[in-house]
């Protein structure tokens, strides 16, 4: 599903001495079936906007547009906001606010209940995902809060895409895992994305931002700055760094070899693989 | 005079009965040392670091620190010696706003009244975090709680800091100055000694020791160029190496034959 913002304000804490304006006239539209990516500065106002698409926060003024869902500072109808649920998954930056149940197997068979799914069914979909993401079945019974980091991280994603969510939006769901639990969710994540779902992901891993994002989504202060292709984010030196962000080590590379000689299209390097087949194109490697 | 910060010798714990997550841990840390921990997710690393801080009791063996054995008489003396981060920066807040927050921590390490408002600045300016002393700490963005749990434990002045995945949420231009903090206090201290567990493996590579956890146990220990040469063993444990080690290997697995294992060397190498 496509999600459409435009002209969409937020502020915090509105009428008070505390009041803080996070989002400031938003116009964006997230396509359909991308893998988008929200990168910007600590504060920048990333989980704020993801939390609108949900209706978790409710715009002070604009909308946003969930494959015609409308939500706006009137929505109140409660009908329209589980429908809106239904459709859009959420996993928080900070998973324990997203535990709530007695074992790890209820937490995450929750969600589907919730939904309507018979009780049996909801316990296999839910197996089935604490599988996906990694979680050892001696795990299932034990308590969420009583996980370590890590794994209280998998947990909240596994509870999240037994809805099979239409919209998944992730806040920095590698941070705090391992090495290869990150490479792993992230292509269960490719994998999800490839079944038709749009996946709209917070983070401050360039790597995985032009690893698997089509599209990103550049934030500075509560304002959009940028929407493009990941590559194109790393062409003008200029315009990222003064936006404080890293370049990917293979476009770093990429660009040191360049200066002295290299002729490696940015556009093709992805990744390690992809930057060696690059460099192999080479005439002094004929 | 102690040179050593943490010795561990042979404990045993488990949070239940039935349950083991250490069989046998030994393990020593120097004063003045900057030590990373590493390992899988559940690997023990948190457990390990609420243990050093006497929150939870081991089973067997025994822990010392700076030289006396941890038990309940001397953890609340201790205690004013060692600074942690916990992994959830929400699970160290108390104050209502960011300037109580750290206050409370200057109160338990006695600090004076009258010095503490300038301290308090100096450090929220130190994490760039001076505009929200007066904010609530539970409405800050998830980078910004990091760097207000970071203040608080630095401005106590601890002479043992043991940060928990504390800069998980940072960019890495955040990551690195939070480094940069740290090198700095060191350079300042040359006693103070830092365990940092982290999945950054770029951090790891700048400690001066590297410890894996597998399950409960050390698998490697060592300064970081020579526990990064493991590759098989860490790809075991599921972990990784660094970049420029793995551009390394899949430039020679292509016939492209370099020797460097870092990324200014490399480049050298290709522009020959
Ligand atoms: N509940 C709240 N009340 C008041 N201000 C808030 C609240 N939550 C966030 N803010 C402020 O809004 C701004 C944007 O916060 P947000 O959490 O969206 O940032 P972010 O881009 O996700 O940052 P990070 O990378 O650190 O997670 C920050 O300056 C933050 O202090
Ligand atoms: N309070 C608790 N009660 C019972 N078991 C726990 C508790 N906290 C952690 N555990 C278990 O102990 C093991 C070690 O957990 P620990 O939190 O030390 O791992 P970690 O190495 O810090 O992992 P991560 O990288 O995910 O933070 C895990 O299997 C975890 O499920
Ligand atoms: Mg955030
Ligand atoms: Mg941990």
């Amino acid at each position: 599903m496509p999600v459409v913002f435009s002209h969409l304000n937020y502020i915090y804490s509105i009428k008070t001495p505390m009041e803080f304006s996070a989002l400031k006239d938003i116009n964006l539209q997230i396509e359909d079936n991308s893998f988008t990516m929200i990168v910007g500065h600590t504060g920048s106002g990333k989980s704020t906007l993801v939390q609108q698409i949900n209706a978790l926060l409710i715009p002070t003024s604009g909308i946003v547009d969930v494959n015609g869902i409308v939500v706006d500072c009137n929505v109140k109808k409660l009908k329209n906001i589980k429908e809106l649920r239904k459709g859009v998954g959420l996993v928080f930056q900070f998973p324990e606010y997203q535990l709530f149940e007695e074992t790890v197997l209820k937490d995450v068979s929750f969600g589907p209940k919730n939904f309507g799914v018979d009780n049996k069914k909801a316990t296999e979909l839910a197996k089935e995902a604490l599988n996906l993401v990694g979680i050892d079945e001696s795990l299932f019974d034990k308590s969420p809060f009583e996980l370590s980091g890590g794994q209280k991280r998998r947990v909240a994603i596994a509870g999240v895409i037994t809805l099979k969510p239409k919209v998944l939006i992730l806040d920095e769901p590698t941070a705090g895992l391992d090495p290869q639990g990150s490479r792993e969710m992230m292509k269960l994540f490719t994998k999800i994305k490839e079944q038709g779902t749009t996946i709209i992901m917070i983070t401050h891993d360039m790597d995985n931002v032009i690893r698997y994002g089509t599209d990103v989504v550049v934030l500075a202060k509560g304002e959009l700055i940028k929407k493009c292709r990941p590559y194109e984010l790393f062409l003008d030196q200029d315009s990222f760094n003064s936006l404080s962000i890293d370049e990917p080590l293979v476009i770093k590379m990429a660009k040191r070899l360049n200066q002295n000689g290299y002729h490696i299209s940015l556009e093709n390097v992805i990744d390690i693989d992809s930057l060696v087949q690059e460099i192999k194109k080479e005439k002094r490697y004929e | 005079m102690e040179n050593k910060a943490i010795e561990i010798s042979e404990i045993e714990f488990g949070y239940y009965k039935d349950q083991t997550i250490f069989s046998n841990l030994s393990l020593d840390v120097n004063v003045g040392e900057y030590v990373c921990v590493i390992g899988h997710n559940g690997s023990g690393k948190s457990t390990l670091a609420k243990l050093l801080v006497g929150l939870n009791e081991v089973r067997k063996g025994e822990i010392k620190i700076f030289g006396q054995v941890l038990n309940e008489e001397n953890i609340y003396s201790l205690r004013k010696k060692i600074g942690i981060v916990f992994q959830n920066p929400d699970n160290q807040f108390i104050g209502s706003t960011v300037r109580d927050d750290i206050a409370f921590g200057l109160e338990n390490a006695c600090v004076k009244h009258e010095d503490m408002e300038e301290i308090i600045h100096e450090y929220a300016k130190k994490v760039n975090m001076e505009e929200f002393l007066d904010k609530e700490p539970g409405n800050l963005s998830g980078g910004q709680k990091q760097r207000v749990a970071i203040a608080g434990t630095l401005a106590m002045n601890p002479s043992l800091l043991i940060m928990d995945e504390s800069t998980s949420m940072l960019d890495p231009k955040g990551k690195r100055e939070i480094r940069e903090l740290t090198n700095m206090l060191r350079q300042e201290n040359k006693k103070l000694t830092i365990i940092s567990i982290t999945h950054d493996i770029d951090e790891a590579l700048q400690a001066d020791r590297v410890i894996v956890i597998n399950q409960g146990e050390v698998v490697l220990n060592d300064k970081p160029e020579v526990v990064f040469k493991n590759e098989e063993k860490l790809k075991e444990v599921k972990l990784d190496i660094p970049f420029s080690y793995k551009l390394n290997q899949v430039l020679n697995k292509n016939n492209i034959k370099v020797d460097s294992v870092d990324f200014e060397g490399l480049v050298k190498e290709l522009c020959q």
